[in-house]
């Protein structure tokens, strides 16, 4: 019983009049596990979140919650409000005329009486906010609401939570933080969680598990760091990170290649022939060499540097012609014109 | 993201919300009925007599002549209120709006006592377009304190002249606002009962009322009131369109909202004079009228008992009326905000046909399913209840709409998500959130309900007499020094909260509106 995942969404399909926005979506989110909804604005995420909580009713497919069928073939089974399965909204949606204390305690089946103030009292100190029982959401600041709004979500002990792009509204600083703490928070209660993001770094760094949907279909579905490194398509590679993509030659073994930067390790098998080379800016090295920028031994050359205070960017050309952006400390920002070594690190990615 | 979704109206919700619409709709059905109860020739008949044309080109006339006029003086009127730099410009608005609060019947009262010889068309135009320039000047106000003031700068350091950035580049862009005041001015003036009767102007209202009094003949009446249905159909319609492009004027102007205003001399002296002579005329001769009948009252004792008692009757009559709309309109206002369907806008549509009809038409049609369906209540309180609730309705549940779309549906999601049913949300997010909005609408209704004719005056319980009719009473016998006190009580009572919401919608639009609060 307990190994019933908290939600199984089964080919779902849904469209507004001729415009489709899910195809065929099918995702588990075991118990007890963070999963991580990661697409561009426009994707469907949203779309497929509320089809979970109930506002839209997908035209095809079947969703579970605990193991309870509550969406089959175009039909909600079950109203939003008997799901088991809370929203922690973008813009938090605090009810504006009742205290922290009672949004908390409005999803309970009682809202008075000892076990509830208990329960409130409990999520309170869980969010530290517990001096700020009696305030009014208006006096808050962003990162107060969003934890307000999730310890309202929790309260009730939903089957699964469900968080809509629950930062977007906080300044970049700030949204750090709360993230944190609502990650914790959601681990120590060991609670279900469906996050929509379009932030890959907040997908890869909260979730157990990652969906990415693309146009309404989900390309990968993997945990972050197998997505990071071995995603299933260029399209991916290119949305979970930073890319630099060059054309490149598998070689007759499947197992190398020959590109741009050289001779290059794959990590996985492909077949031999042209082939675009994925790599990650972080596993380009350089390194400074005193040799004539013009000879044809020098690797490439600095064209621009772009300083961030922790590290920065280098564009070196390399002889092809082709630039490509290598990611450096900043201590070791060489300067424009100068001659470098160009080194790639680890396996690379070809898709064909 | 809720495009194409399909929603059903709860039934407890829908219940309600369908026996709104069924009693909205009982006045247009008893027009239907009566005008054609002999035949449809007989309607012809009625309609293309020499005395029907009479009236409509009488009523048509008085439309327009009022129209132009308040469009003048309301533009003036916001013209000095926004672009001139007079000391204590919100009060001159506060005062300019005031008229809004007088009874026409009252105000007309007080010019025919003050100058007998207005009596007439002139007479109709003067005080109807003091009762009616508010609905050009407060949405002008609105659009010319919208607009981007840096589009002014940039016309001037391109060679134009003040004068041609009025005409060529300010006035086109309030010209929404000044389209949709001025069809409410001419809505207003052909559903206009009291102005017209206490100047002894014959249009139709009054020759409505007067087929009605004269022996009842209901046929007549009701053939006459759907011409004029017919014509505020019409402006109705207009009017709905204005008022979406005034709105998008709006929208494309959220920037540069500081204001350098016109101070020359030349139009400060315009200014005053404009302001002295809006305020003279439509405040200045009510009030100093009203005020020199008590004068004349020192002569005889005011009879404080009757005087006690309109008062209460108004206020009771009021209060029961603003409970009963609301009661009504909230289901009709919450389909129509949170259940958008062919269904809810069918429902929502309905309560806003008697915002075509006037007052005295709904009134009769009133009189007549008394008669017919609700015998027992026939001069009984339930029936004048009824009467007015059926012509604040329209007013009721825009305003409930608007005031519940103020809040984000979300927030009613996340209620549901945590457990609340369709109802149990309704109970606890949706109405406790609505409730300025919905507090407001039952004060402005409560309000109008004091001051309401018509419909009082044939539909008051026998022994009733509330200040509207306790004036009307004593003015068209020129008991003048007897109306006084009602007079005055009546001014008062609908001044002061008009001067109050005019204030606070004036803080409110002079300030940025205020966005979400972050960190």
């Amino acid at each position: 019983m307990n190994d019933t995942p908290a939600l199984v969404v089964d080919s779902v399909s849904h469209s507004f009049g001729a415009l489709g926005v899910l195809e065929g979506v099918s995702l588990a989110v075991p118990r007890g596990s963070i999963t991580a909804v990661l697409g561009p604005s426009g994707g469907g995420k949203t779309t497929l979140l509320r089809a979970v909580a109930g506002f839209e009713t997908p035209s095809e497919g079947t969703v579970r919650i605990a193991g309870n069928v509550v969406v089959h073939d175009g039909r909600s089974l079950v109203p939003p409000e008997r799901r088991g399965v809370t929203i922690v909204p973008q813009e938090g949606a605090l009810f504006p005329h009742l205290s922290v204390f009672d949004n908390i305690a409005f999803g309970l089946k009682k809202r008075r009486g000892s076990d509830a103030e208990k329960r409130v009292r409990h999520l309170l100190d869980v969010i530290e906010l517990g001096d700020l029982a009696d305030a009014r959401p208006s006096s808050l600041s962003g990162g107060m609401q969003q934890r307000v709004a999730l310890a309202r979500a929790l309260a009730p002990s939903p089957a699964l939570v469900l968080l809509d792009e629950p930062f977007t509204a906080l300044d970049a600083t700030l949204r750090q933080t709360v993230r944190d703490e609502v990650v914790a928070t959601l681990r120590r209660e060991g609670e279900t969680a469906l996050w929509v993001t379009h932030d890959q770094q907040e997908a890869l760094s909260v979730a157990d598990q990652v969906a990415v949907l693309l146009d309404g279909r989900l390309v990968q579905v993997a945990d972050p760091v197998t997505l990071y490194r071995e995603p299933a398509t260029k399209q991916v590679a290119r949305f979970v990170g930073d890319a630099v993509v060059l054309r490149g030659t598998v070689d007759h073994d499947g197992v190398h290649a020959l590109c741009d930067t050289g001779r290059v390790t794959l990590s996985r098998p492909a077949v031999a022939g042209p082939t675009d080379i994925v790599i990650r800016p972080e596993q380009i090295e350089i390194s400074a060499n005193s040799v004539d920028p013009n000879s044809p031994s020098c690797d490439g050359v600095v064209c621009s540097t772009r300083f961030f205070g922790h590290d920065g960017i280098v564009d070196v050309r390399l002889a092809s012609g082709f630039v490509v952006s290598v990611r450096v400390h900043a201590t070791l920002l060489p300067a424009v014109g100068e001659c470098v070594d160009v080194r790639v690190n680890g396996p690379v990615l070809a898709f064909a | 993201m809720n495009v194409g979704r399909r929603v059903r109206v709860p039934a407890p919700l829908a219940l309600p919300a369908v026996a709104a619409a069924v009693i909205a709709l009982i006045p247009a059905f008893y027009l239907a009925t009566q005008a054609f109860a002999r035949g449809a020739g007989n309607v012809w008949d009625e309609i293309f007599q020499s005395r029907t044309w009479d009236l409509i080109v009488r009523s048509t006339w008085l439309t327009a002549v009022v129209t132009a006029a308040s469009i003048v003086v309301g533009t003036v009127g916001a013209w000095v209120t926004t672009r001139v730099a007079l000391p204590g410009r919100a009060v001159l608005l506060v005062l300019f709006a005031l008229p809004l609060a007088i009874p026409s019947y009252l105000s007309a009262f007080a010019w025919i006592s003050w100058q007998p010889g207005l009596e007439g068309f002139w007479g109709a135009v003067i005080v109807l377009t003091c009762a009616c320039y508010p609905y050009v000047m407060l949405p002008v106000a609105a659009a010319l304190r919208g607009l981007d003031s840096t589009q002014e700068d940039v016309a001037r350091s391109l060679g134009r002249t003040q004068r041609q950035v009025m005409w060529g580049l300010v006035l086109p862009q309030v010209r929404p606002s000044i389209t949709a005041g001025g069809l409410l001015v001419a809505l207003y003036v052909l559903s206009d009962f009291g102005a017209v009767a206490a100047m002894r102007y014959e249009t139709f209202t009054w020759v409505i009322y007067g087929a009605y009094r004269a022996g009842f003949n209901p046929s007549r009446a009701a053939i006459l009131s759907l011409v004029l249905v017919a014509a505020a159909l019409i402006l109705v319609t207009l009017e709905s369109r204005a008022r979406g492009r005034a709105g998008a004027v709006r929208i494309g102007s959220g920037v540069g909202r500081n204001r350098r205003n016109t101070a020359s001399p030349r139009a400060v002296v315009g200014a005053v004079v404009a302001s002295l002579s809006i305020i003279g005329v439509g405040l200045g001769v009510p009030v100093v009228s009203v005020i020199s009948w008590l004068g004349r009252e020192t002569q005889r004792s005011v009879p404080w008992a009757d005087v006690r008692g309109a008062i209460l009757d108004s206020f009771l009559i009021g209060l029961l009326t603003a409970i009963a709309t609301i009661l009504v309109a909230l289901p009709v206002g919450i389909a129509a905000s949170r259940y958008r369907s062919r269904f809810s806008s069918a429902v929502e549509r309905s309560t806003y046909v008697t915002h075509a009809l006037p007052g005295i038409v709904i009134a009769i049609s009133v009189v007549y399913a008394g008669i017919r369906l609700l015998r027992p209540w026939y001069q009984k309180l339930p029936l004048l209840v009824l009467g007015q609730l059926l012509i604040f309705l329209p007013l009721a549940v825009a305003a409930i709409r608007n005031s519940i779309e103020q809040s984000s549906a979300r927030i009613e999601e996340a209620a549901k998500s945590l457990g609340a049913g369709t109802m149990a949300t309704i109970r606890r997010v949706t109405v406790p959130l609505a409730l300025p909005g919905i507090g407001a609408a039952a004060a402005l209704t409560m309000l109008n309900a004091m001051k309401e004719l018509p419909t009082t005056l044939l539909l008051r319980p026998t022994g009733w007499e509330t200040l509207a009719t306790s004036i009307w009473k004593y003015s068209t016998v020129s008991d003048y020094s007897a109306v006084g006190p009602y007079a005055l009580t009546l001014m008062i009572v609908t001044a002061v909260p008009t001067a109050i919401v005019t204030s606070l919608t004036v803080l409110r639009v002079s300030r940025p509106s205020s966005p979400g609060r972050q960190e």
